[in-house]
C-alpha cells in the first residue's frame, strides 16, 4: 500500500543518485533476519564451545550417532545455549550488522547537509532523517538528560506495526529481538557521524518502541 | 611559455583520525622535455596532504564557537559551515595549490591541483605565444574555487559507493574508537574500483569541466 505513494522528503528530487524500493523490502529482510541470526548463533557458536569440551575429551567417547543428531538438530543436549547466552550472541550478531548499515546509511544520505556541530545535531538527523528514510515517519518524542544520554519514543514503530499475537502469547518478548537490528542502525548513524554511544530498546507495547542512546563521552 | 592548463597532480582521502586513505598521484606536464611526470615525489605530496591537515583544524574551530556558543540566535545569524567545501587551502608555491572538502562523517578530500599541469593544443594553436592565459582558456591564475566541486563531489560519490560494498570495512580503516591494542585501524584503501575511480577523476578533470 505504501509502497505505491509518492516518495516524500528526504528525498531529494536533485539526487541523481537516488533509488527507490519497497517499504516492505525491510519487512521482509526483518522476517529473515531475526530467526537467521538465532540459528546462526545457535549453531556456530554452540558447536565452537562444544567442539573444545569435545576435542579434549575425544570424539568416541561419545556415541557417534549422537554427535550426528546433535548437529543435524543443531543443538545437543550439552551444546543448547543459555537463554541469556544465546539471547547476547543473537544481539551481538543482529547489532553488528545494523552497525554496518547505519554507517553505510549515514555516509549516504549526510551529504549535501548541514554540517553537525555538536551531538544534538546528529541525534535529530537521526529521529528525523533516518529514521524517516527507514522506518517511514519521523521519532515521536525526544528526551534528554542534557548529559549524553537521550531516549527516543516511537508510538507506532514500523517493524513492530505488524506484530500481533495471542493474549498471553508473550507478544512484547517476542518483539524484542526484531528490535535489535534497528539498535545497531542507530549505533553506526552515530558512529558514522563521530559519536561513540549504546544504544538499548524495549517495548512497553506493541507497536511502540523506546530506544534509549548513552553517548560514550570521546576524548577530542 | 607553452600554452599549459591547470591539472589535477594529486588526489588524497583522509580518514577520521587524520590517517590516509587513499593517495593518487597523476603526472603533469614537462615542457622542456614534452612528457609528462610526477611533479614530485610520493614522499612530498604525502607530506603536502599531511600539512592540508592543520588548515582544515583551523578552519573548523573557527566555524565551531558558533555552536558552542548555544543561544540559537547566534548560531543563526553567523552563517554556519553549510558544505564541506574548504576550498583554497593553501598555495605551496606559483604552481601547486591545494583544495579541500570534508564529508559530514569527517571524511577528508584534498585535491592538489598543478596550475601549469596539462598542455592545451588548443590554446597552443589559437594563442601563438603569450603568457599563462592564452586565447579563451584560462590560464594558471584565477582558478575559481567552485571550479574544483565537481571533483569534490565526484570523489565523494566514489566513497559512498565504496561503503556500499559490503566487504568493506570501514573499522579496520578509521574506527571511531581505537582498540586499546592498537591491532585494527589506519589500513589504506585497497579497492581497485575506487582506485580506477580516482584515477578517472583526476585525469578528466580540467577547469570548466562540469560533469565527472
Amino acid at each position: 500500500m505504501s509502497s505505491f505513494d509518492q516518495p516524500l522528503p528526504p528525498f531529494n528530487a536533485s539526487d541523481p543518485n537516488a533509488s527507490f524500493l519497497s517499504t516492505s523490502c525491510l519487512d521482509f529482510l526483518m522476517i529473515e533476519l531475526v530467526p537467521m541470526a538465532y540459528r546462526v548463533a545457535n549453531e556456530l557458536d554452540a558447536p565452537e564451545s562444544a567442539g573444545e569440551s569435545n576435542s579434549s575429551s575425544s570424539n568416541n567417547n561419545n556415541g557417534s550417532g549422537e554427535t550426528t543428531t546433535g548437529a543435524g538438530a543443531s543443538v545437543g543436549p550439552h551444546t543448547k545455549l543459555e537463554e541469556d547466552e544465546e539471547r547476547d550472541a543473537v544481539f551481538f550478531r543482529l547489532d553488528g550488522l545494523g552497525y554496518r548499515v547505519g554507517l553505510g546509511l549515514v555516509e549516504r544520505f549526510s551529504r549535501d547537509r548541514p554540517r553537525f556541530n555538536d551531538t544534538l545535531d546528529a541525534i535529530k538527523f537521526v529521529c528525523k532523517d533516518l529514521w524517516m528514510l527507514v522506518f517511514k515517519k519521523q521519532v515521536d518524542n525526544l528526551k534528554t538528560n542534557h548529559r549524553g544520554v537521550y531516549v527516543l519514543t516511537d508510538n507506532v514503530f514500523r517493524p513492530l506495526s505488524r506484530m500481533s499475537a495471542d493474549p498471553g502469547g508473550h507478544a512484547v518478548v517476542r518483539a524484542q529481538p526484531f528490535l535489535w537490528f534497528p539498535c545497531g542502525i542507530i549505533r553506526g548513524a552515530l558512529a558514522a557521524m563521530g559519536i561513540a554511544a549504546t544504544v538499548q530498546a524495549e517495548t512497553n507495547e506493541l507497536p511502540g518502541a523506546v530506544f534509549q542512546i548513552k553517548t560514550v563521552p570521546v576524548k577530542q | 611559455m607553452a600554452a599549459t592548463i591547470p591539472s589535477i597532480a594529486c588526489l588524497g582521502v583522509i580518514g577520521r583520525n587524520n590517517n590516509p586513505l587513499h593517495i593518487t598521484i597523476f603526472p603533469s606536464y614537462d615542457p622542456a622535455s614534452n612528457t609528462r611526470a610526477p611533479l614530485r615525489t610520493p614522499l612530498q605530496f604525502s607530506l603536502l596532504l599531511s600539512s592540508t591537515l592543520d588548515i582544515f583544524e583551523t578552519r573548523a574551530r573557527r566555524a565551531a564557537p558558533s555552536a558552542t556558543g548555544g543561544a540559537p540566535a547566534a548560531a543563526a545569524s553567523s552563517t554556519p559551515l553549510l558544505t564541506g567545501d574548504f576550498g583554497l587551502l593553501h598555495a605551496v608555491d606559483e604552481r601547486l595549490a591545494a583544495y579541500g572538502f570534508e564529508t559530514n562523517t569527517g571524511v577528508k578530500f584534498v585535491a592538489v591541483v598543478d596550475m601549469r599541469g596539462r598542455f592545451s593544443p588548443a590554446a597552443a594553436g589559437s594563442g601563438g605565444g603569450g603568457g599563462g592565459g592564452a586565447a579563451g582558456i584560462r590560464g594558471g591564475v584565477g582558478l575559481r574555487e567552485t571550479e574544483l566541486r565537481v571533483v569534490f563531489r565526484a570523489m565523494q560519490n566514489a566513497y559512498v559507493r565504496l561503503l556500499q560494498n559490503p566487504f568493506y570495512d570501514p573499522d579496520e580503516h578509521a574506527p571511531l574508537v581505537l582498540p586499546p591494542g592498537g591491532g585494527v585501524g589506519g589500513k589504506k584503501i585497497t579497492s581497485r574500483k575506487f582506485s580506477e575511480e580516482m584515477r578517472r577523476i583526476g585525469e578528466g578533470w580540467a577547469p570548466g569541466v562540469t560533469n565527472l
